[in-house]
């Protein structure tokens, strides 16, 4: 089938107000269809003709000017934002934050340690030494004999007060890793806002 | 040539508009609102739904107008917005096919014809718009802008983003069937 054939495919009228009335039908439509176009034709005409209702354009325009405004103003909340920060500033902060966390952590450890462990007084250790310079032979005590002497010794009971202040010297980073990553949960978390606060000062 | 005047007109219009020109956005409004709403209630026959729906797709064209350059689409594009904003909202309300009444033709006649000339005229258009309400809804889409929007075939393809030829066949189409629908009712035809 022709498709040119069914329509003159008028060019041009796209300009305002296309006064030319409705494109002729091409060849190829016998003489019903040209007639039953003639009819659509007139009596859409009634369509054509509907008035607007009164004070249409000036609504029209106006919502439209409203809508250009609306487009053009920047959003709202993007005015409470605060202003972006150069990415060093921001990595200067988090580590200062971390150091400040690492270092409070370190002294709540000793705090603690020292608070928990009472110390009622300077820790003597007595040792009772014999006026006798012991021979080499004397020195020499079997494994069983060092066992039996261990166990009765009453001397270690005073060392273990200091046990404590063994423990947190030897206190790792990972003993703190679970406060650290409090600390920086709530720095990223936007509902606490701590990063911001910190820094709005 | 008149038409090369017009385009010329629009292009015109349509850059001072994007500069802002809010007169120059009343005188587009002035000259294809009444148009588009015409379609809009046409299809729809419903005053404030196709009030509602003109204002919208002038509030969508304003917005995007800025950066508009005027190559002869600008109607087609026009058309195009506010026959989609009507698919969609007729589709929202669930309504597809609506019966043509007396008040869409019974209501426009001016008293140069006789009575039974007008009551004539009434029933034919009746008949005829009614049938077309039982197409396919591009064939509706198709006779609306032509005889509504008096669009040329090419400008119908531009609003429907269609090729012309496809354009033409449906049109072509649409005419034999809505005889066929016709050709029950004596004397129409």
């Amino acid at each position: 089938m022709d498709n040119d054939t069914h329509g003159t495919s008028r060019e041009g009228n796209e300009g305002h107000l296309p006064s030319l009335g409705i494109e002729p039908l091409g060849e190829g439509y016998d003489d019903l269809d040209h007639q039953l176009d003639a009819h659509l034709s007139s009596t859409s005409q009634e369509f054509r003709s509907t008035p607007v209702p009164e004070g249409f354009v000036d609504r029209v325009f106006n919502a439209s000017m409203d809508a250009r405004d609306e487009a053009e103003a920047p959003l709202s909340f993007t005015q409470g934002l605060p202003r972006q920060r150069p990415v060093a500033l921001k990595l200067a902060a988090l580590a200062a934050c971390l150091g400040m966390a690492v270092t409070a952590a370190m002294w709540l450890a000793d705090g603690r340690s020292t608070r928990t462990v009472p110390v009622p007084g300077p820790v003597v250790v007595e040792l009772e030494t014999s006026d006798m310079t012991p021979n080499a032979d004397a020195m020499n005590f079997s494994s069983e004999a060092e066992w039996a002497m261990l166990a009765s010794s009453r001397e270690h009971q005073q060392l273990e007060r200091l046990s404590s202040l063994v423990v947190t010297r030897d206190m790792g980073f990972g003993d703190v890793t679970g406060d650290l990553v409090s600390v920086i949960d709530a720095i990223h978390d936007p509902g606490m806002q701590t990063f911001d606060l910190e820094w709005q000062r | 040539m008149a038409l090369e005047e017009d385009k010329a007109r629009l292009q015109a219009t349509l850059r001072r508009v994007a500069e802002g020109d809010e007169e120059a956005w009343r005188e587009i409004i002035e000259s294809y609102g009444p148009r588009v709403y015409a379609l809009l209630f046409s299809r729809c026959r419903n005053a404030e739904l196709a009030e509602e729906i003109t204002q919208s797709t002038f509030c969508t064209v304003v917005t995007k107008i800025e950066g508009y350059q005027e190559l002869g689409k600008f109607e087609p594009w026009l058309f195009r917005i506010a026959m989609n904003r009507l698919r969609d909202e007729m589709r929202r309300r669930g309504r597809h096919a609506i019966p043509v009444s007396h008040e869409v033709f019974g209501g426009g006649q001016t008293g140069d014809q006789p009575e039974g000339a007008q009551q004539e005229n009434r029933d034919l258009g009746e008949a005829l718009w009614g049938a077309i309400g039982e197409l396919a809804e591009a064939d509706q889409q198709i006779l609306h802008l032509r005889h509504v929007s008096e669009m040329s075939f090419k400008q119908i393809a531009g609003v429907l983003d269609q090729p012309l030829g496809t354009v033409l066949a449906r049109h072509f189409r649409a005419l034999k069937r809505l005889r066929e629908i016709l050709g029950d009712q004596d004397g129409l035809l």
